[in-house]
């Protein structure tokens, strides 16, 4: 009796003891594995360059904005039609962008390249390093070898993307007046107002917004404009700053670059919508809140107006003709303040195909591949792009194609149109409405699109800090607008800004214009 | 010599011992090699071997840096923040727990409290973002209707420790209650059997008996938390990191993420993981060697 019962809990013991061990050793693996994630090793592999065998076969990366990429084998027919249309075997890679230019920096430095690569923070110090250092092809003198590329080809852009003065990328182009405040066309018609003209009126629409109970279901439960912390700097603030007749971001003033921060308009912009969050008008919480989060204020019908590009008008709000099947949204670029209408402008591109030495070995295979982004300028291919297959996701109406499946379509070739360069501009009796006054207002609105100067300017410093530098104004304009710093705290912060690396960026950005104004 | 000879009559067993070593070799030690690049000018084209020396220039910037002493000061608060309310919490957890006389509601209350850990950071931070938001959530909805103010839970810098300490007990509590029961499950019973028979409380039981035999494992796993003292968790600050809290909320994890992979800077955000790790191996070693002055055992 008593010896088992002694053998018993010796055992048990034991068992407890080896337990231990195993959990104490469990953990320091992972302690060990934390450890380590900060030293990127060196080592530099390279995937073999397709040899130029019949079907041209390259590996490209590229980002997207569904919840999923599109397919790409058998099982989207899209993706087999422009394999088929091009001639061309892709190995794509999709990668979020949200998170797309950590990924760009982490495969620059693996030094594993894919054949064809968008690279959107082509001013990035990585970017420019690599490009320096040869890493990548100098795609300009080919330009011409190919009748569609030449035809799409804009000098204006491709000052922009140059490095060096010499041109590294295929530009995938984009509208340059696309900026505009989108709002519940439904509400503004529920009561009695007109579309906003100026920065006044999208006070007064936010302020209606909040509290006439536009959706009419006696509650109060709707605000007027959704805000995001990034949607802040890249869109709200520089529509505002620009209608008030200042800088998209940076502009020439005495003779000096110059940030809008530093021009009286920015504080202007400020104050407005720090009376916006005081009266909430603005959701509370726009500092904890990134990305297409915003958007969902919108689509829960809590919400009545938001900053971003007019053409999301036509797809980024489907959610909310489902919950609410009245609802309407509406849109306008540019805003009349005192020096006109006027609007930011894009930079005209978003992003561009690069090229790495690395994968792609020869002039001949580099050849192949231009001739993929000469054939995606078809009009047959655009079309592919913008309709899907005839039959799958389209059909034809009187000679002109009109979109059957939204969802398919949505699922199977939206995002495969970050494969292609150019935005259609071709235009079809059959496209929506909201499609038509987008691409109308692309047209009109172009004049009065403010450009920031300092577009094709490249500055070491903005190279090198430009991300913290940027955080250092963002953080302040959260702050000034929630109300944590007053103006002497703004100042404190443009101090910073400066003293961290600011003053030199104007400097080297002085230059540059005054180089250029000299040529 | 003594070596030599063991390993000539044990040879099959060194045998054994070999992959064991070549794993850490090549997965562990030839990787660490990468660090040079801390004192380099690395450039991800030209390479370690053609990338210019510069010396200590990185470490140099790091420390005149004005952000050094803020991310120095939040990753320490953090981190103490962590050892006081969160440490203590799993110890006590697991002597709750042994205590518990009934085996089923036992084995039930540990897998309860041990699923959050499988929860991703992602999850956590979006359910925290749910409940503390001033737009409809609900911890704002029921002060609201208390009549009190919203408080913007997710912007202040007030808050911030508040919520990261708050969100780690929450997620891993019922985790780290694992090793201490597996400890207490190796106690000898008759140690009990004879403290009831001298007449010894439930508290005296726990005060003389329990806790002395789970010592040496509470100051194993002090040491080793405070190897990992000053990783305060990427993942997790990096999703409640806002433009309101940053000023608290900027640790050195979230900053080599920030210069590293956003602004490509390779090798100064090396330069800033190498300080962190000198300081990780200066606290094991201290405390391993009080430990031992305090007459338990340490790691080595």
């Amino acid at each position: 009796m008593e010896t088992r019962k002694k053998r018993n809990v010796r055992r048990k013991g034991m068992a407890a003891g080896v337990a231990t061990v195993l959990a104490v050793s469990l953990l320091t693996a992972c302690g060990a594995n934390s450890n380590d994630g900060g030293e990127a090793s060196g080592s530099s592999s390279s995937s073999s360059g397709g040899k130029a065998a019949q079907p041209v076969k390259f590996s490209a990366m590229v980002p997207f904005f569904a919840a999923q990429p599109p397919a790409t084998d058998d099982s989207n027919p899209a993706f087999k039609a422009l394999e088929d249309k091009t001639g061309v075997k892709l190995d794509v890679t999709f990668v979020p962008g949200s998170a797309y230019d950590d990924k760009v920096n982490v495969t620059l430095a693996s030094g594993n390249l894919p054949q064809a690569i968008v690279v959107t923070n082509n001013k990035n110090s990585s970017v420019i390093n690599a490009i320096r250092s040869g890493a990548f092809w100098e795609v300009g003198p080919y330009i011409k070898d190919f009748p569609n590329l030449q035809k799409y080809w804009n000098d204006q852009i491709a000052t922009n993307i140059s490095v060096d003065g010499k041109i590294y990328g295929i530009y995938r182009e984009r509208p340059v007046a696309r900026k505009g405040f989108l709002f519940r066309q439904d509400w503004l018609d529920n009561l009695g107002l007109q579309q906003p003209k100026t920065v006044d009126d999208i006070y007064n629409i936010a302020k209606a917004f909040t509290t006439d109970d536009p959706d009419k279901n006696g509650k109060n439960d709707t605000f007027g404009l959704a805000l995001s912390s990034d949607g802040l700097a890249s869109d709200t603030m520089i529509d505002l700053v620009t209608a008030l007749g200042s800088f998209n971001k940076w502009g020439i003033q005495d003779g000096k670059a110059t940030p809008d921060f530093m021009t009286p308009e920015y504080m202007e912009a400020l104050k407005l919508l720090k009376k916006m969050y005081d009266e909430k008008l603005i959701n509370q919480d726009f500092g904890a809140i990134k990305g297409t989060k915003v958007r969902d204020f919108i689509n829960q019908g809590k919400a009545g107006m938001v900053t971003g590009s007019i053409d999301d008008a036509n797809s980024q709000f489907t959610s909310l003709y489902k919950l609410i099947p009245d609802a309407k949204i509406g849109f306008v670029a540019g805003l009349e303040g005192p020096k006109g209408v006027k609007l930011p402008a894009n930079s005209g591109y978003y992003g561009e195909f690069m090229f790495p030495k690395s994968s792609v070995k020869s002039e001949a295979d580099l050849k192949n591949i231009l001739s993929y982004f000469d054939k995606v300028l078809d009009p047959e291919v655009e079309k592919l792009f913008d309709f899907g297959v005839e039959g799958v996701h389209s059909k034809v109406e009187n000679g002109n194609p009109v979109i059957t499946n939204q969802e398919l379509f949505a699922n199977q070739v939206a995002d495969l149109g970050q494969l292609r360069i150019a935005p259609s501009d071709l235009t079809w009796p059959t496209e929506n409405d909201v499609m038509k006054k987008v691409k109308q207002m692309y047209k009109e609105q172009a004049p009065n699109a403010v450009p920031n100067v300092t577009e094709p300017f490249l500055s070491p410093t903005q190279a090198e800090r430009g991300t913290d530098l940027d955080t250092i104004i963002n953080d302040a304009s959260i702050k000034f607008i929630m109300g944590s710093i007053d103006e002497a705290g703004f100042a404190k912060a443009t101090e910073e800004w400066r003293k961290q690396g600011g003053d030199k960026m104007i400097d080297e950005f002085t230059q540059e214009y005054n180089k250029a104004q000299n040529k | 010599m003594r070596l030599v000879s063991d390993m000539k009559r044990e040879k099959l067993l060194y045998l054994m011992l070999l992959p064991g070593l070549l794993f850490f070799v090549l997965f562990k030690y030839l990787p660490m090699l990468g660090v040079v690049i801390a004192f380099q000018d690395y450039q991800p084209f030209a390479g370690i071997l053609h990338s210019p020396w510069v010396g200590l220039k990185h470490f140099h910037r790091f420390f005149m840096d004005p952000d050094f002493w803020m991310l120095f000061k939040n990753t320490l608060l953090l981190a103490v923040y962590n050892l006081l309310f969160f440490f203590p919490l799993p110890i006590i957890l697991a002597l709750m727990l042994n205590e518990v006389r009934k085996h089923f509601f036992k084995r039930f209350v540990q897998t309860i409290i041990y699923i959050p850990h499988f929860i991703s950071w992602v999850v956590v931070a979006g359910l925290t973002y749910t409940m503390l938001t001033t737009e409809g959530g609900i911890v704002n909805e029921a002060l609201a209707s208390l009549g009190a103010d919203k408080v913007n839970f997710l912007l202040s810098t007030d808050w911030f420790r508040t919520l990261i300490t708050s969100q780690a007990i929450w997620k891993e509590t019922g985790w780290g209650t694992i090793i201490f029961l597996a400890a207490l499950a190796g106690v000898d019973q008759q140690l009990y059997e004879a403290a009831r028979m001298d007449g010894a409380s439930r508290w005296q039981q726990l005060w003389s008996v329990t806790f002395p035999a789970i010592r040496t494992t509470i100051v194993l796993l002090l040491i080793l938390r405070l190897g990992s003292f000053l990783d305060t968790g990427f993942e997790q600050i990096f999703l409640m990191l806002n433009s309101g809290n940053r000023d608290v909320g900027e640790v050195f994890d979230t900053y080599v993420y920030t210069t590293g992979l956003q602004n490509a800077q390779f090798s100064y955000s090396t330069a800033v993981g190498v300080f962190k790790s000198v300081v990780s191996l200066i606290l094991v070693i201290s405390a391993n060697g009080l430990a031992k002055r305090f007459g338990e055992e340490g790691v080595y």
